[in-house]
């Protein structure tokens, strides 16, 4: 009786490659699988750091956001080095991202990790990606333009 | 998944009066002095600045910075991060035996709020005064308490009249700077200090902003200094870099984004234009930095080309009529941003990467390829 629960909890954790409350490292690669996991699916991609008051603005937009459509996807990167965890997590959790899977910027250079997710991006922060189901995206470096959000909003719900 | 410490790479060079190369950077809570005498193929083991263990800011825009007093003495100075998100005190330490040890750091401001006070640049003016300028929240806090509206934070200055034995009280050179730029300094051809730093004009444009400080540190002009006018709310993490030729060019290197892609700009500074601007690079270019030794003109960024980071760089041999292009390194790790040192009409790329350490390349017009 107890497999098929085991096998589900088995799928889910590989749809779920990232476990809900954790910091993952984002290294090489790990675009890509972000990418593959979401699968014809759109997804919002937030790039942050702790040194950055405007991306707190930002998060708390995303965030809330992501409450009034539970069924939006966001996949929040600090840029800031996962060596050190602790004021990361610290900012997520003031920011209600505490108990969301989340990523940090990892045992790479971050020029390399810049261009895996875009070669037009030169770090500015926060930058901020729109995913469609084709993967299809627009970028913003700063604060979110509504009209961009509602019509991002718009074409998922279709 | 890979705990280690974290390498933070920033660090500072500068050639000594008696040739010797001086490295300054971070090993755990401490600044360190390196010293080479054969142009940095070889390294002493480090020299602690600062023997009271404390938090140091060296990445990034960050690193702790070096100059030599008219006296002199070698300063270094950091950012000394505190508790509080974005607070740091700017910190001084002062060597009169070339390195082998320093005296106690000060705090060289005032204001001892635990706010922002960090991305300090040093330079030892004409007249032997030594300036530290940093970026300063006390306006924003004081706007914030009284629900006042503030753009950006500022630039403060502290002045010392005695070789950073000791520093006057600061002054505030300018209003509304962005949060998190490096600062560049260099002396104007009459030696008085210019800073150029990234400003945010009305209502959000993030151009930058040249001010020439006199001798108490107050801003004697301050002008716009870039015009492509990037409007973003947000930390471009991109400062400047400047150098003043002998006969008084102001030779500026600057990132900016226009129309959503971001470029590396050369061009010279004047009050309110920029003469003979041109775009040096493209989006994957960042944190270059320029200097002139006599004629030379040497331009050096850092760029990715999707395997290995290259120290990409441009040479003029005619004061800056014309460039040609060199590449000085390349590495496939993590690396600090690009230092140009000149020495007479030499000019160095000193360049600190996580796989090859720290680095002094020539650069020179026959490399040109």
């Amino acid at each position: 009786m107890k497999k098929p629960f085991l096998v589900c909890a088995l799928l889910f954790s590989m749809i779920l490659p990232a476990t809900a409350g954790e910091l993952h490292p984002f290294g090489r690669g790990e675009m890509q699988r972000i990418l593959e996991a979401r699968q014809g699916r759109p997804f919002a991609l937030l790039l942050w750091s702790i040194d950055c008051p405007y991306c707190k603005v930002l998060m708390d937009r995303l965030v809330a956001l992501a409450r009034e459509n539970p069924k939006l996807d966001l996949v929040a990167v600090s840029t800031d080095g996962i060596e050190e965890p602790q004021a990361i997590l610290a900012v997520l959790e003031a920011h209600g991202l505490g108990r969301r899977a989340t990523w940090a910027f990892a045992g790479d250079s971050p020029e390399r990790l810049r261009y895996e997710i875009d070669r037009r991006w030169s770090g500015e922060l926060p930058r901020t990606y729109l995913f469609d189901a084709g993967h299809r995206f627009v970028a913003f470096s700063g604060p979110l333009p509504e009209t961009a959000v509602q019509a991002w909003l718009a074409q998922r719900s279709k | 998944m890979n705990r280690a410490a974290k390498t933070e790479l920033g660090t500072s060079a500068l050639f000594a009066a008696d040739g010797t190369l001086l490295a300054a950077s971070k090993q755990g809570e401490h600044v360190v002095l390196f010293k080479s005498s054969d142009l940095g193929r070889h390294w002493s083991s480090p020299i602690r600045v600062n023997a009271v263990p404390e938090a140091i800011s060296a990445d990034g825009e960050n690193r702790p910075k070096l100059a030599l007093a008219a006296d002199g003495a070698l300063l270094v100075a950091w950012t000394h991060p505190l508790a509080e998100p974005y607070s740091g005190a700017v910190r001084l330490a002062r060597s009169t035996d070339g390195g082998a040890s320093f005296s106690p750091p000060l705090t060289v401001h005032r204001d001892r709020q635990e706010i922002t006070h960090r991305f300090e640049s040093l330079i030892v003016g004409g007249d032997g005064r030594v300036y530290l300028a940093w970026i300063d929240k006390r306006d924003l806090e004081r706007a914030k308490r009284e629900q006042a509206a503030y753009r950006g934070a500022a630039i403060y200055v502290a002045v010392s009249n005695d070789g950073g034995r000791s520093f006057q009280p600061e002054v505030k050179v300018a209003d509304h700077s962005c949060e998190c730029c490096r600062i560049a300094a260099a002396l104007d051809g009459d030696g008085a200090p210019l800073l150029l730093f990234r400003h945010v004009f009305e209502p959000n444009e993030r151009d930058f902003a040249l001010a020439k400080l006199g001798a108490d540190g107050t801003p004697r002009s301050f002008a716009r200094a870039t015009f492509e006018r990037w409007r973003v709310d947000g930390c471009p993490h991109h400062g400047p870099s400047l150098a003043v030729a002998a006969d008084g060019t102001r030779h500026a290197i600057w990132f900016n984004v226009v129309e959503g892609e971001g470029k590396t700009f050369h061009g010279r500074l004047h009050e309110g234009r920029v003469e003979g601007q041109r775009i040096v690079a493209g989006a994957q270019a960042s944190h270059a930095d320029i200097i002139v030794g006599g004629r030379r003109v040497v331009l050096a960024w850092k760029e990715f080309d999707g395997e290995r980071t290259l120290i990409r760089a441009e040479i003029s041999t005619d004061g800056g009529q014309s460039f040609a292009p060199l590449t000085l390194a390349e590495t496939t790790g993590a690396s600090d941003q690009p230092r140009l040192l000149s020495r007479g009409e030499e000019v160095f790329l000193f360049w600190r990467s996580e796989n090859e350490g720290m680095r002094l390349i020539p650069v020179r017009p026959r490399d040109v390829r």
